[in-house]
Parts: C-alpha cells; sequence; structure tokens
C-alpha cells in the first residue's frame, strides 16, 4: 500500500509536466496563431480559411534544410503549389541569437537569392508556435485542408539524410498529401517521423 | 621458433604494415570527429572471425548518433569494402546517452568517444600477405548546430596462420561491457508492454531501488510507418514505467521494441527487449497447439477458461491423484446402492468440497499477491506446516478407512444405527472433494499450469473464475455420475467386499503420507521426519481412544474423560512437535540427489548468471525446473530425460544441462515460472544455439518430444542427422 503510494505520488510529480502540450493530431483542427512576417506584416492562419495551407519550419543554416533548398527541392514545391492558391508559411522558431536567426531584411534577401516562393516568411522568436505545433526538426511540415484540419504532419519526404542526391529518389510526403486531398483521396502518409536538425528554441 | 621471438617478429611486421588511418572532420577551424578503424587482433587467421570497430572521437558537447536517434540526428553509417570472400555483419551498438536540448527535444547518441563494432568473418582461404579493409564511414555531428561527416577509412592487417594475438584490448573491453545482451530469464527483472491507441507503455518490474533510479529506456520504431514520441520514464521504487506517445496508427506498432539500461553493480548495463518477448511462449502440447491455431496468439479468456476446465478435468487422472482416485470410486460404489436424489445431492456437495477448495485457494493467491508476493499455484507445497498438516489429515483419514475410529456426525446418529451400513455422509462427502483436491495440486497437469500462470497474471475476479474453472473441470465427472445414476449401474453391487476395499483405501493413503513424510525429510531433514512421526503417533493414540471410548454406547463419564485425554494428548504431541520442526533448519546442499550413475547427465545449478553466460556464448541449454514434491516432474525425468537417447542427444550437441530446483520457493525460479505463464513446476526450457527465444516443452515428456526439440534447437554438426526413436538400434532401450 505504501508502495503504491510513493509510486503514485512520483507519478503524478514527474508525469505532468511533458505532456502539457495541446493535441496536434492529424484530423483535427489546426490551432490558431497570429505571427508577424519579415515585411512587419501579422498574418492569422484562421484568415486563410477555405485554403490549403503548408507550414514549413525554417532554419537556413541547418544541412538538411540546406539539403532541400540546394537541391531545388522546397523552392520547386513552393512555385507549384503557391501557382494552385496554396498559402505556404515558412516559419524560424529559432530564438534570438542561435543559428539559422538573421534580422528580417537578412531573410527577405537570402529568400530571394534562393528563389524561394512562400507566401510569407514568419518570425516565431520566443518559439510559441512551433512548441503548439510539437515542431522539433527542420525542417518539418504540416499540410492544413481548407477547413482547417490537419492533413498531413511530418518530414518533407521518405529518405532520412542530409544528402541531396537522395531527394529524386525520395517519396515527397507533403506533395503526396497536397495531391490527394485536393483530389478528395485519403492520405496515404498522413504521419511521418520528421528529420533534420532540431529547433533552436 | 620460440615465441618471444615469434612476437617480436610479429611486431616488426605490423610496423611495417599495421598501418591504421585516421580522419578528422574539421568545421569552421573546429576539429570536431576524428574516425579511424581499429582491430582486435594484430592478424587475419583464415575463417576465423574478428572485430573492426569505427572509433569516433567527437568534440566537447558535440554528439553523433545511435540506430534510432530520437527527435533529430541520423544514426552512423558504415559501407565495407572488403576482398573478396570477407564477410561483414551489423554494427553492434554500444548504449547510447539520452540528449535532451530546448526543453523536449530528446535524442540518443554518444559524447566523447565510440566504438561501433562489426564483425567480419574472413574465407577459409586467404592468400597471403597484408589484407586491405576499406570502409565509407557516414555521420552526422551535433551540438546546437548539425554537420554531416563523412570519411573513407582503411586498416591494413598481416594474414598470420596462427600467431595472431589480442589487439586494443582494453578499448574493445570498455565498449563491448556497453553492449545491450539480449533480454532473457536470466537478467533478473521482467517487462510487460502495453499498448493503448495513444501510447506504448513498457513496465519493467522485479528492479533493485537504485537500478529503478538509473533506468533509461532507448526505443526502437520498427520502419517509417510508426512515428512515436519521446519516451518518458516514471520510476519508482522496485520498478519503472516508459511511456512512449504514439502519433501514428501503424499495423507495424506491436513491433516497437528497444533497449533498456541501468546501473547494476556499479556498471551501467543495458538489454535488447526483442518483441518476441511479449509473445505468448510457444507451448509444443499437440492439444494447446491445435487450440491455438483457431485463436488469436495470447488466447482470450473463454480460451483459457476451457483450458482450466480441461486440465481440470485431466487432473482426475493425473499421478498425484491416482493415490486417491480409489478413495473417490469406492464412495461412487457406496452411493450407488442408495436412493438417485440423495446420490445427486451427495455429489453436488462432494463438487461443493472441490470449488471450496480451489476459491478458498484462489482468494488466498489473489490477497497473496495484493500483499506483493511472488505466489504459485504449487506454492503450498514449499511450506513445511503444510505438508506437515497435510500428512496429519491424510493419516487421520487412512485410521478412519482402516476402523480405528468412526466419524459420527450430528443428525446422522439415528440412521448410522439404524442403516447399520457404512454410509458416507453429507459431511463425508464434501471433505472427500476437499482431500482429493487438495493432493490435485501438488503437480499442475498438462495445461492447467498455463491456464492458472495466465490468470495468476490477471485481476482478481478473473483468477477466481479461472480456479472456477478448473474446480468444474475436476467436478464434472462426478456431477455427470450422480446426475445420471443410472450410468452408476455399470458400477459393482455394494456388499460385505466394501469393507475390504475401504480398509485397502486406507493402506493408499498411509503410502501418500510416507511420500509426505519424504517431502519433509528432503525440506527439513531427518529430525523432522521423526518429529511429524512422534506427531502422527499421537493423532493415531488420540483416535484410537475416540473409536475405543466415545461412541453413542460409551457410558458419558467413561466419554467425558476419554475427550479430555483426547484434548490434551493432541495439545501436547502438537505443540512439542510443531515446535521441533520449526526448529529444524532448512535441509543444506541441494536437494535433488545427483545420480552417481556416470551415464547420468551432467546437470548443473541454475543460476541466472550461469544461463546468461551460456547464452552468452551461443550455447544451446536445456533446463529443467523441478521439484520434489512434484511427481509429474520426477516421472519425466526417469521415462524421459535419464534415458539413453536424451543423455547422448544433450551430450553430442553440446548442451549446458541446468536444473533448478523449485522444492524450497527459490525467487529467481518464481520469476521464471510466471514469465513463462506458469504457476508452478514443471517447466522445461530449451535455448537454441547461438542465441534466441527458448522454446517451452509441454509438461508431460516423450523422449521424442525432447529429442525433436534438441535437434531444433541445436542441428547436428553433420547433414540430415535427424534422431528419430525408430532409427535407434532395438535393444538400445
Amino acid at each position: 500500500m505504501k508502495k503504491l503510494a510513493v509510486f503514485a505520488l512520483a507519478a503524478a510529480c514527474l508525469g505532468a509536466a511533458p505532456f502539457v502540450r495541446a493535441e496536434v493530431a492529424v484530423g483535427q483542427a489546426a490551432p490558431d496563431f497570429t505571427l508577424t512576417d519579415t515585411n512587419g506584416k501579422k498574418l492569422s492562419l484562421s484568415s486563410f480559411k477555405g485554403k490549403y495551407v503548408v507550414l514549413e519550419w525554417n532554419n537556413a543554416d541547418c544541412p538538411f534544410v540546406v539539403k532541400h533548398y540546394a537541391s531545388n527541392n522546397m523552392q520547386t514545391l513552393q512555385k507549384t503549389y503557391t501557382g494552385k492558391g496554396v498559402i505556404w508559411l515558412t516559419i524560424n522558431s529559432g530564438a534570438p541569437g542561435k543559428e539559422g536567426v538573421y534580422p528580417a531584411a537578412e531573410l527577405n534577401k537570402m529568400t530571394q537569392a534562393k528563389g524561394a516562393a512562400p507566401t510569407a516568411y514568419l518570425l516565431d522568436g520566443d518559439g510559441k508556435v512551433g512548441k503548439v505545433y510539437g515542431a522539433k526538426n527542420t525542417p518539418q511540415m504540416f499540410v492544413i485542408t481548407p477547413e482547417g484540419k490537419l492533413a498531413y504532419m511530418g518530414a518533407i519526404d521518405s529518405i532520412r539524410s542530409a544528402n541531396k542526391d537522395d531527394v529524386p529518389k525520395a517519396t515527397n510526403y507533403v506533395k503526396a498529401a497536397l495531391d490527394a486531398t485536393m483530389e478528395g483521396k485519403p492520405v496515404a502518409t498522413p504521419v511521418s517521423q520528421p528529420y533534420g536538425c532540431s529547433v533552436k528554441y | 621458433m620460440t615465441l618471444p621471438l615469434r612476437r617480436l617478429l610479429l611486431a616488426l611486421a605490423l610496423a611495417l604494415v599495421g598501418v591504421v588511418s585516421a580522419r578528422a572532420q574539421t568545421h569552421q577551424g573546429l576539429e570536431l570527429v576524428q574516425a579511424e578503424l581499429v582491430a582486435d587482433t594484430t592478424g587475419i587467421a583464415p575463417g576465423r572471425p574478428f572485430t573492426v570497430g569505427l572509433r569516433l572521437r567527437m568534440a566537447k558537447d558535440w554528439h553523433t548518433y545511435w540506430k534510432y536517434a530520437g527527435d533529430f540526428g541520423l544514426p552512423t553509417e558504415i559501407q565495407w569494402d572488403l576482398p573478396a570472400g570477407f564477410k561483414a555483419g551489423t554494427i553492434q551498438w554500444p548504449l547510447p546517452d539520452r540528449q535532451v536540448t530546448g526543453g523536449d527535444i530528446v535524442t540518443f547518441g554518444y559524447d566523447g568517444e565510440v566504438l561501433l563494432m562489426t564483425e567480419i568473418t574472413p574465407p577459409a582461404n586467404v592468400p597471403g600477405g597484408p589484407v586491405t579493409i576499406q570502409a565509407k564511414a557516414s555521420w552526422l555531428v551535433c551540438k546546437e548546430s548539425c554537420v554531416p561527416g563523412e570519411a573513407d577509412l582503411k586498416i591494413t592487417l598481416p594474414v598470420s596462420t596462427g600467431g595472431a594475438e589480442l589487439a586494443n584490448a582494453e578499448l574493445f573491453a570498455k565498449h563491448r561491457a556497453q553492449l545491450p545482451r539480449t533480454f532473457g530469464p536470466a537478467a533478473g527483472f521482467s517487462v510487460s508492454r502495453t499498448i493503448a491507441p495513444k501510447e506504448i507503455v513498457f513496465e519493467f518490474s522485479g528492479l533493485q531501488p537504485g537500478e529503478a533510479k538509473s533506468l533509461d529506456f532507448y526505443p526502437l520504431p520498427p520502419d517509417a510507418s510508426v512515428v512515436i514520441g519521446d519516451p518518458f520514464v516514471e520510476r519508482s521504487a522496485g520498478s519503472a514505467r516508459v511511456r512512449i506517445p504514439l502519433q501514428s496508427e501503424s499495423a507495424a506498432t506491436d513491433q516497437i521494441t528497444g533497449v533498456v539500461a541501468f546501473d547494476r553493480a556499479n556498471h551501467r548495463q543495458g538489454w535488447q527487449i526483442p518483441v518476441a518477448a511479449f509473445a505468448p511462449p510457444r507451448v509444443a502440447a499437440a492439444i494447446t497447439a491445435s487450440a491455438a491455431q483457431t485463436q488469436a496468439p495470447g488466447g482470450s479468456l473463454f480460451y483459457f477458461l476451457c483450458l482450466g476446465f480441461l486440465g481440470g478435468l485431466i487432473l482426475n487422472v493425473m499421478p498425484c491423484v491416482l493415490p486417491v482416485l480409489s478413495l473417490k470410486i469406492f464412495s461412487f460404489i457406496q452411493q450407488a446402492g442408495e436412493a438417485p436424489r440423495r446420490v445427486f445431492r451427495l455429489g453436488l456437495t462432494y463438487c461443493a468440497g472441490i470449488f471450496t477448495w480451489f476459491l478458498g485457494l484462489a482468494i488466498l493467491l489473489v490477497a497473496l499477491r495484493a500483499a506483493g508476493n511472488e505466489v504459485g499455484y504449487a506454492v503450498q507445497f514449499q511450506n513445511p506446516f503444510f505438508i506437515v498438516g497435510l500428512c496429519a489429515v491424510v493419516f487421520v483419514f487412512a485410521l478412519n478407512l482402516l476402523g480405528v475410529f468412526e466419524i459420527i456426525l450430528p443428525g446422522e446418529v439415528q440412521g448410522k444405527l439404524a442403516g447399520a451400513t457404512s454410509r458416507e455422509g453429507y459431511g463425508g462427502a464434501y471433505f472427500q472433494g476437499l482431500l482429493v483436491t487438495v493432493l490435485a495440486t501438488s503437480c499442475t497437469a498438462p495445461l492447467l499450469g498455463a491456464a492458472l500462470g495466465f490468470a495468476l497474471s490477471q485481476p482478481g475476479p478473473i483468477v477466481l473464475l479461472m480456479f472456477a474453472a478448473v474446480a468444474l473441470g475436476m467436478a464434472s465427472p462426478v456431477l455427470l455420475l450422480t446426475a445420471r445414476p443410472g450410468w452408476m449401474k455399470y458400477l459393482p453391487r455394494p456388499g460385505a467386499w466394501m469393507e475390504r476395499v475401504k480398509q485397502i483405501t486406507g493402506f493408499v493413503l498411509l503410502a501418500t503420507v510416507l511420500w509426505l513424510l519424504w517431502i519433509v525429510g528432503q525440506m527439513r531433514g531427518v529430525d523432522a521426519i521423526i518429529w511429524c512421526g512422534a506427531l502422527l503417533l499421537g493423532l493415531a493414540i488420540a483416535a484410537w481412544l475416540f473409536g475405543a471410548f466415545v461412541t453413542p454406547v460409551s457410558v458419558p463419564s467413561t466419554r467425558r474423560k476419554a475427550l479430555v485425554a483426547i484434548v490434551l494428548i493432541l495439545l501436547a504431541v502438537g505443540f512439542v512437535s510443531i515446535h521441533e520442526i520449526a526448529g529444524t533448519e532448512k535441509a543444506a546442499g541441494p536437494i535433488s540427489a545427483v545420480s552417481s550413475d556416470p551415464k547420468a547427465i551432467a546437470w548443473e545449478n541454475f543460476t541466472p548468471a550461469r544461463l546468461d553466460a551460456a547464452v552468452g556464448e551461443g550455447r544451446p541449454v536445456f533446463i529443467d525446473f523441478t521439484a520434489d514434491w512434484c511427481v509429474n516432474c520426477k516421472f519425466n525425468e526417469r521415462t524421459a530425460l535419464e534415458t539413453d537417447v536424451v543423455r547422448a542427444a544433450l551430450r553430442d550437441r553440446g548442451f549446458l544441462a541446468l536444473k533448478g530446483d523449485w522444492t524450497r520457493n527459490d525467487p529467481d525460479i518464481t520469476r521464471i515460472l510466471k514469465k513463462f505463464q506458469r504457476a508452478g513446476v514443471p517447466l522445461y526450457l530449451v535455448y537454441p544455439a547461438g542465441g534466441g527465444a527458448p522454446q517451452v516443452l509441454p509438461e508431460l515428456l516423450t523422449k521424442q518430444i525432447v529429442l525433436d526439440a534438441l535437434q531444433a534447437a541445436a542441428p547436428a554438426k553433420s547433414n540430415s542427422q535427424k534422431i528419430t526413436l525408430t532409427e535407434r538400434p532395438a535393444g538400445a532401450r
């Protein structure tokens, strides 16, 4: 009995801490947020209701992010789907002074230099949105339906490496999820284990 | 050539050809990782496997990653480029550390230095001259930032046909000690797994407080379809729970396993938990096998209740019930002469006795388990006082049957005098039912073990249900015969000969007393037998006094004096003998006598460490868990195990034969029985050569069952040498 009590107490003390995160799950509503973009404009997720939204966690100096930009993979996706009316939000949840965190003007220059085409590049310096979504990696991807529900969360593709030669060989989960939902089909891989660098909270 | 000279030449040769190339990964002027290949030998001996390690030394606070990296990171990879005929095994990963960054981003990797070992097997013929082994290693090294690194490495070793010696012994020993072992019964703790819709929970129990405190878990999802969150460990005094959130819905969720590690004997040790650890044990018995085919693995409650019923039914014909089975037959014969209604009511009373025992046992087990004890079904046979008590009860029954005294229950007196026949009343029927079942628990019948083992791991109400199923199985023949007394006509007519049968049954019970006394002696030595004998003598005198002077026809004053004398004798003898038996020490040394027969199996005493060591060496192991009071065990040992063919098979196939004696409650063995969902002995395990999950043999063995299992576990060196009984020369028996 005493043993049980001690166990219950220990479980209560330790158990509570790491499980206080809002539930982000495929099929559930994507948590709303408002962030400022690199042009100083405030954007809310809820304002894009009725459109497909892609969230891309970014850190330009992470080798895994470099893999998908140096191979032109990310830019191609951005251009293809924004061309179809998809809202593409690149989010940087790095804390000030951490790797991959630059002044807004610098980030705009980098975006232009790479030929990237997101709808907006959002700054989440205090990491609030990143933590709500449970984003732990760069890159880490989310696909949200026009109804505001999560359709996909996880890695950008199926080959977990930092080698850009792997990009053409991999299955792109973001593309697959967008194509399937747009055709009203179920998403074959709605969740995958993301890979990459850590988000620098 | 003398040995020192040979060593000197070898050293010289090494200095010339033993080139070890190391590579350093530098990033922004900082040396992040130094990579090199090292071998555990000074030279390659043809055909003999050796180990090459990729040694990575990381700059301070930088990490490389384990085979499952966690929230970010990538496992290190090695691509071997080997000379023709050489084969490389898979990477042996030492235990990782858990790194936590940014609050709750968790990775599993290495700090400081790691040696990723791979076994290389050279062909039987290696051309002379030095051999170069090349590998392309690639890794991800992270601190705050991550930097991928790779290196082309090589190591050159001379070919030596006898002069090869160990190299880098200290380095390899240090990292080999960090390799997880395969979890098995010898690990000394148990693990269970629960899969819920949103999380998977691993529960470790049977740990020391320090072990639980230092416990960590490194998960291994089977493939990309399984997406998991970070494992969270809840530690308590002797156990730990590891909760892992599940983020995907996948059919492969039940393939999630991992490596558990904790400090034991001031040393961090790890065990890889095989997925098979959560599968029900393979039971080779034909009946369970065929039943299992139609049932989901693990078995539904209904299936186990059926097993319990079957087991109870079989209990009626098991060797340990045999001595008293005649007692039951005798009571049928007696009842056949009576009114059908009364017969059925007697039958019901008899069954009530059976149910009383089983349900009482179940309640006791549930209560004891709640008290935190590891108890098994036959555990009462490990308590000498239980045996002494049983001895006394059986002995008194024998005296009664032999006519030393009669028990006349109130209300039965009239009928007894009028009928003038030896009737068994309701009380008699009830206690017969009770006695027969008490004796039946000394051995777990086939199936019953598995069924009760299952029950013991279940919540209280299910345990009760389970035991009720067993009781029903055991009672059903009696119920059937008493409900349809018509079938009793096949039984012999009652008559004067019944008195003889009754007396003979008395002698059978006396033989049972001898067996029980032998157990007492095995547990507590000669003195305990003598004192138990003294107790029986006292009981005999008391019974005789009762029979001679306490009858319905004796004078009331005589009856009173006799009753006083009986009470005094019982108190005195009971107190002295129980006191003396309590004072006897536990018998020293191994209980099961080691046979002096030179051909006998070379049994070694079972210890978890011995089993671990043998399995670690890849040696096949046969384990016999037995107890002196287990008649089935003795029967199996005599008819199946200690036979020429099985002895030869064990010897020729290089088996280590271990015997675990459960006569006295051994907690290590209790744990293993529980792990294999058995409540009692016998339990036979066959560990295959080269490691792997053991095969569980049925509780009733035949030579062929044992031979087949040995054959499967350690195939003979020469081809197609399946041993069967028919192939043996006649007369070898």
